[in-house]
C-alpha cells in the first residue's frame, strides 16, 4: 500500500481486501495508554476493526476520545501499548505516516473550501493532469462516479461545496478519503451537528464505506446512530474502557444505559419522577 | 445499502455530463451568475456613456488610447486578481512597479553609464523584486500577520528607498534620461514600440462579413441552448426561412448600393423583415413548436402593458414639447415660490420614503432610542432630498430636462413592456407575440423619435442602426418565444454544442471588431499584446492547472488546504513573486516608455490595481475570482481615464468616477456571487 495515496489511473471498482481471508485485524489497538505528564488520559484501551466493519467508539465529553482519534491518525503516540496493522506493530510520528499507511482521518471540520466546485475540492491537493495541466472532465466524471458509489447522487459536481447541507459535505470528505486508498476510515463526530435526517443521510454513507471493504472507526456520542451500523462498539468513559463488545453481544438498550453512565441515568430518572 | 452499491458499481463510469434533476440554465442565465458579468456589463455602460458624451472616444484613435492605458495596470491586475483570489493583499505593488523603474534606471544612469547594456541592469532589477516579492511572501507565512500589514511596510520602505537612493546617486527625483543605454531600443522595440498598420481598404467589408457570420453562429448557438430539436425535421418551414435569406440578401445589398433616405429605409426594412422570416423559419424547422393558442389576456398583464404604453407615450410627448434648444437653467425659470415648494416637496418624498421604514422597524419594537435614531434619518433623508434637487435644479437646463424625461420615461415604458411580455408569455402564446410585437414598434419608434430629434450626429446614425436591430431581434425573440418550445431540461449535445456555436460567434465578432481597429492606421503599443498574452496565461493557469487549483483551494479556506497536503506556504510566496514579478515587468515597460522617471513613480498605483481587479469580479477575502475580469476592470479604468477628459469634464473628477465604480461593482458582485449559489 506505499502508493495508496496516489489515485488510481483508470476508474476501476475498488476490490475490497477479501481475497484471502484476514488472518489479522486490519487495524488493532492492544492495552494503549496515553499519559500526560501526570494526567492520565487513556488507559488500557484494546479495540480492534476490520476491513468490511464498523467498530463505533462511544463516549461522553472528556471521555478521551479527541485522544483516542488523535493516536490513530499519527498526531500523537501512545505512552504504553501497541498499534497494529495487519497485525505488525506500526510507529506513526506525524499524520502523514498514518495517511501513506492508509488511515484517513475525516475531522469535524472537514477540510474543504467552501467556494470550490464539489470536484475540486474532492481533488484538492491530489489533482490529476496531463501534462502540466488539470484533467478537469477526468476529475468531474470521477468523483461523481465515486460519490455515486457511496450512494451519494451529486446534482451538479460544479456547485460550491458551501451550497451543500453539512451531511452532504460529510460525505465528499468520506468519499474523498476512500477514493484516495484509505484502507481504515476514521470518523471523529460525523453526525454532531447534523439534523435527524441528514444524520440518517451520513450513517448510510459510513455503512456504504465499509461495505466497499474499508476499516471504519466511527466515534460519536450518540448510542442511536452508533447501534445501526456498528458491528462493533467500544465505550470510553473517563480515559477507561467500559468495554468492547461486538454487536451480538450487546443490544441497544444496554448500549444506550451504558453509554449514559447506567446507574447515573436510573437514578436521575427516579430524582425527576419524584419532583414531578 | 449493497444494493445501491452494487448497481452503481455494475455500471461503467461514462461521462456524466448532466443530471435530470438539475434545472437547464439557459445561455443568458449562466452568463448572468459568471463572475466577469459585473465587468463586461460595466465595460459596456462605461463606453457606452463616454461615447455618447465625447466625440473623440468611441473612434478607433480613442479606443487604442484607452487599450494602451489599459495594458499596464491590466498586467498588474492579472497578477493581483490571482494574489486576491488566493486570499492575500500587496499593497507594494504600486511602489514595486515603481521601484523597478527607478532601479534600472539609476544603473543604467550611474553605475553602468553610456554604452553598459540595459539588459544587464534589467535582469538585475528581476533578481531584486523577486526577492522583494519573495520577502512579502516569507513574512507574510512567517509572522501570520495580515499581508495589509506587512505589505504597508514594504511599501513604505520602497518608498523612501527610491528617494533616498535617487537623491544619493543622481542626485534629484528625476532619474534619466536611459535612452542611451546600450540594448534600449531592442528592448524597447519588443515592449513599447508603437505598432501601426497600413489602413486597409477592404477593412470594413472584412469586419461587416465576420460581423454577420459571427451573430448567424452565435444566435445558431443560442438557439440550440434554448430550444428543444424535432426528432423529423419540418421541412414546411424551410421556404419561409429561404425566402428570408434572400430578401435579406437582397435588401443587404441594395443597402448597400443606393441612396436618400427612402431607399434606405425601404431596403433596411426588406433586410431586417428578412433577417426575421430567416431565424423564425429557421427555428420551426429545427425545433418543437408549440400548437396553436387562441389569445388568451389577463386583466394584471393589461394593466402593466398600459402602465408601459402610458409611460412611453409621456416620454414621447415630452421630447416634441418642451424645446430642445432652450439653455435656460431650470431654476431661473422658475419663480422663487415656486422653488421653496419645489424643495419643500422633494423633502417630503424623502422623508416619506424614509418614514416607511421607520414605521416598519417601530411597529416591530417600540424603542426611544430606535425612535430617536428613525426621526434623524427622517431629517437627514429629507434635508438631502431637498439639497439635491434644488442642486439639480440649479444645473439643469430646459434642454437636458427634455433629453432626460425623455430617454428615462421612454426607457421605463419599455421595461414595463418586456416585463409584461414575459408575464404574457405564461399567459398564453399569442399574446405574448402580441406585446413582442408591439415592444419591438415601440423601440422604432423610439429610434426615429430620437433620429428626428437629436442634433448629436452618431445619435442620428450610429444608435439608429444599432436601435433598430435590437428592435429586429425583439420581434424574432418574440415570434421564437411563442412559435417554439423552450427546453427546460439539459441536453449535453445540444449544450455542447450550442456552447462552443456561442463562444466562437462571440470569438469571432470579437476578432473581427479587432481586425477593423488594426488595420483603421491606428497605432497601439506593443504592450497590449503581451497584456493579452499574460491576461491569456493567467486565466489558464488559474483554471486549468494545478497551481489554479491551489490558488483556490488557499483563498477559499487556508486550514483546510494545509490539511489536505497543498503547499500553502509555497502557494503564498510564489503568489507574491508573481505580483513582484510583474511589477518588475510593468516598472521595466513604463521606463522603456518614459525614459525617464520620478522617484515617486507607481505610488499610490496599487489602489488602481486592487480597484481593476476587484471591479473585475475578484472576492477581497479570496477563493472566488476571475482573471479575465481583472483585465476587463482595467480596461474600464483606462476608459474613465480616457473617456474624462475627452468629454470636457473636470479630470479631477475621474477619481470620483473610480470610487463610485468600485462601490457598484463589489454591490453587484456581491449579488451576483449570491444568485449565483442560489441558482445551483
Amino acid at each position: 500500500m506505499s502508493d495508496s495515496i496516489t489515485p488510481p489511473s483508470t476508474i476501476d471498482v475498488k476490490t475490497p481486501h477479501s481475497e484471502s481471508p484476514p488472518k489479522f485485524a486490519l487495524l488493532e489497538l492492544s492495552h494503549i495508554s496515553k499519559y500526560f505528564g501526570n494526567v492520565t488520559a487513556l488507559e488500557d484501551i484494546s479495540t480492534h476493526v476490520d476491513a468490511g466493519a464498523v467498530t463505533c467508539v462511544l463516549g461522553d465529553n472528556g471521555a478521551g476520545k479527541s485522544t483516542f482519534i488523535k493516536i490513530l491518525s499519527g498526531v500523537h503516540q501512545q505512552s504504553t501499548g501497541d498499534y497494529l496493522i495487519d497485525g505488525t506493530p506500526v510507529h506513526f510520528s506525524s499524520p502523514r505516516d498514518a495517511r501513506l499507511a492508509g488511515i484517513a482521518t475525516v475531522f469535524q471540520d472537514l477540510a474543504m473550501s467552501p467556494l470550490l466546485s464539489v470536484w475540486r475540492n474532492f481533488f484538492m491537493g491530489s489533482e490529476a493532469m496531463v501534462g502540466p495541466f488539470l484533467k478537469a472532465n477526468f476529475m468531474r466524471n470521477t468523483a461523481k462516479s465515486e460519490m455515486k458509489k457511496m450512494g451519494i447522487d451529486v446534482r451538479d459536481i460544479d456547485q460550491p461545496v458551501g451550497t451543500m447541507s453539512g451531511g452532504e459535505r460529510q460525505s465528499v470528505a468520506i468519499a474523498r478519503a476512500v477514493y484516495f486508498g484509505a484502507r481504515v476510515l476514521i470518523l471523529d463526530e460525523p453526525t454532531a451537528a447534523l439534523g435527524v435526517r441528514q444524520s440518517g443521510v451520513v450513517l448510510k454513507y459510513v455503512r456504504a464505506a465499509a461495505d466497499r471493504g474499508l476499516g471504519v472507526i466511527f466515534i460519536t456520542h450518540n448510542p442511536h446512530h452508533a447501534y445501526p451500523v456498528g458491528d462493533r462498539f467500544m465505550l470510553l468513559n473517563r480515559g477507561h474502557s467500559l468495554g468492547d463488545f461486538a454487536k451480538s453481544e450487546i443490544t441497544r438498550d444496554e448500549l444506550t444505559r451504558l453509554m449514559a453512565g447506567g446507574a447515573e441515568l436510573e437514578a436521575l430518572q427516579h430524582e425527576l419522577s419524584q419532583s414531578r | 445499502m449493497s444494493v445501491v452499491v452494487e448497481a452503481s458499481d455494475a455500471e461503467a463510469p461514462k461521462p456524466i455530463a448532466s443530471d435530470e434533476r438539475l434545472g437547464h440554465r439557459g445561455p443568458i442565465r449562466r452568463l448572468l451568475i459568471s463572475p466577469e458579468i459585473g465587468a463586461l456589463t460595466g465595460a459596456i455602460l462605461v463606453w457606452l456613456l463616454f461615447w455618447s458624451v465625447g466625440d473623440q472616444f468611441g473612434t478607433a484613435a480613442g479606443f487604442g488610447n484607452s487599450l494602451d492605458a489599459a495594458a499596464p495596470i491590466g498586467i498588474m491586475a492579472v497578477a493581483i486578481a490571482l494574489l486576491m483570489i488566493g486570499g492575500e493583499f500587496d499593497l507594494s505593488s504600486g511602489a514595486m512597479t515603481g521601484a523597478s523603474a527607478v532601479m534600472v534606471a539609476l544603473m543604467t544612469t550611474s553605475w553602468l553609464k553610456d554604452g553598459s547594456n540595459i539588459w544587464l541592469a534589467v535582469t538585475a532589477s528581476f533578481i531584486a523584486c523577486a526577492g522583494i516579492g519573495w520577502w512579502n511572501g516569507t513574512m507574510v507565512n512567517k509572522t501570520g500577520l495580515p499581508s495589509f500589514i506587512v505589505t504597508l511596510g514594504t511599501f513604505f520602505v520602497l518608498k523612501g528607498a527610491k528617494l533616498v537612493f535617487a537623491k544619493r546617486l543622481v542626485g534629484k527625483v528625476l532619474i534619466g534620461p536611459t535612452d542611451k543605454a546600450g540594448g534600449f531600443k531592442s528592448l524597447a522595440n519588443i515592449f513599447v514600440k508603437i505598432r501601426k498598420y497600413q489602413p486597409f481598404d477592404g477593412r470594413d467589408k472584412i469586419f461587416v462579413i465576420g460581423a454577420i457570420v459571427a451573430v448567424a453562429v452565435l444566435i445558431f448557438g443560442l438557439l440550440e441552448q434554448s430550444f428543444i430539436r424535432r426528432r423529423t425535421a419540418r421541412s414546411a418551414s424551410l421556404p419561409i426561412a429561404a425566402a428570408g435569406a434572400a430578401a435579406a440578401a437582397v435588401g443587404f445589398i441594395m443597402l448597400l448600393n443606393t441612396n436618400g433616405v427612402g431607399n434606405n429605409i425601404l431596403w433596411a426594412t426588406v433586410c431586417l423583415v428578412g433577417v426575421i422570416a430567416l431565424i423564425v423559419g429557421f427555428a420551426r424547422w429545427r425545433y418543437v413548436t408549440v400548437e396553436r393558442t387562441t389569445l388568451v389576456t389577463s386583466p394584471e398583464v393589461l394593466k402593466r402593458l398600459g402602465i408601459g404604453c402610458v409611460l412611453f407615450v409621456l416620454g414621447i410627448v415630452a421630447a416634441y414639447v418642451i424645446s430642445r434648444h432652450d439653455k435656460t437653467v431650470i431654476l431661473t425659470f422658475l419663480p422663487s415660490g415656486l422653488r421653496v415648494v419645489v424643495a419643500i416637496a422633494a423633502g417630503l418624498i424623502g422623508a416619506a420614503l424614509a418614514g416607511r421604514t421607520l414605521v416598519r422597524t417601530l411597529k416591530a419594537k417600540f424603542v426611544i432610542l430606535a425612535a430617536v435614531r428613525g426621526s434623524i434619518m427622517v431629517l437627514a433623508t429629507a434635508l438631502v432630498m431637498s439639497v439635491t434637487v434644488l442642486a439639480a435644479l440649479e444645473l439643469a437646463t430646459i434642454r437636458a430636462l427634455r433629453a432626460g424625461l425623455f430617454v428615462s420615461l421612454c426607457i421605463l415604458g419599455l421595461l414595463r413592456l418586456l416585463s409584461a411580455r414575459s408575464a404574457a408569455l405564461k399567459v398564453s402564446s399569442a399574446f405574448g407575440l402580441a406585446v413582442g410585437l408591439l415592444t419591438s414598434v415601440a423601440v422604432i419608434v423610439f429610434a426615429l423619435v430620437v433620429r428626428a430629434t437629436s442634433h448629436v450626429h452618431r445619435f442620428r446614425s450610429g444608435l439608429l442602426c444599432a436601435l433598430l436591430l435590437g428592435a429586429a431581434f425583439l420581434a424574432a425573440n418574440a415570434f421564437l418565444e411563442s412559435y417554439n418550445l423552450k427546453r427546460t431540461v439539459a441536453d449535453p449535445s445540444a449544450d455542447t454544442w450550442g456552447r462552443r456555436a456561442t463562444i466562437g460567434g462571440a470569438a469571432l465578432g470579437v476578432s473581427a471588431m479587432l481586425f477593423r481597429l488594426l488595420y483603421s492606421g491606428q497605432g497601439f503599443r506593443t504592450w497590449v499584446i503581451w497584456w493579452i498574452i499574460i491576461t491569456i496565461i493567467g486565466g489558464i493557469v488559474l483554471n486549468r492547472t494545478k497551481v489554479g487549483n491551489w490558488i483556490y483551494a488557499v483563498g477559499g479556506n487556508k486550514d483546510a488546504a494545509r490539511a489536505i497536503g497543498v503547499p500553502v506556504d509555497r502557494v503564498k510566496v510564489g503568489m507574491f513573486v508573481t505580483v513582484a514579478l510583474a511589477g518588475w515587468f510593468v516598472g521595466t515597460i513604463t521606463l522603456l516608455q518614459l525614459k525617464t522617471v520620478q522617484a515617486s513613480q507607481g505610488d499610490g498605483q496599487e489602489f488602481v490595481f486592487i480597484i481593476a481587479a476587484v471591479v473585475g469580479g475578484n472576492l477581497l477575502t479570496g477563493g472566488y475570482g476571475s482573471i479575465i475580469g481583472a483585465s476587463l476592470g482595467a480596461l474600464i479604468l483606462a476608459m474613465v481615464s480616457q473617456g474624462v477628459p475627452l468629454a470636457l469634464w473636470n479630470t479631477d473628477g475621474q477619481f470620483i468616477f473610480q470610487g463610485a465604480l468600485l462601490l457598484a461593482a463589489v454591490l453587484v458582485n456581491n449579488f451576483i456571487r449570491r444568485k449565483a449559489q442560489e441558482a445551483r
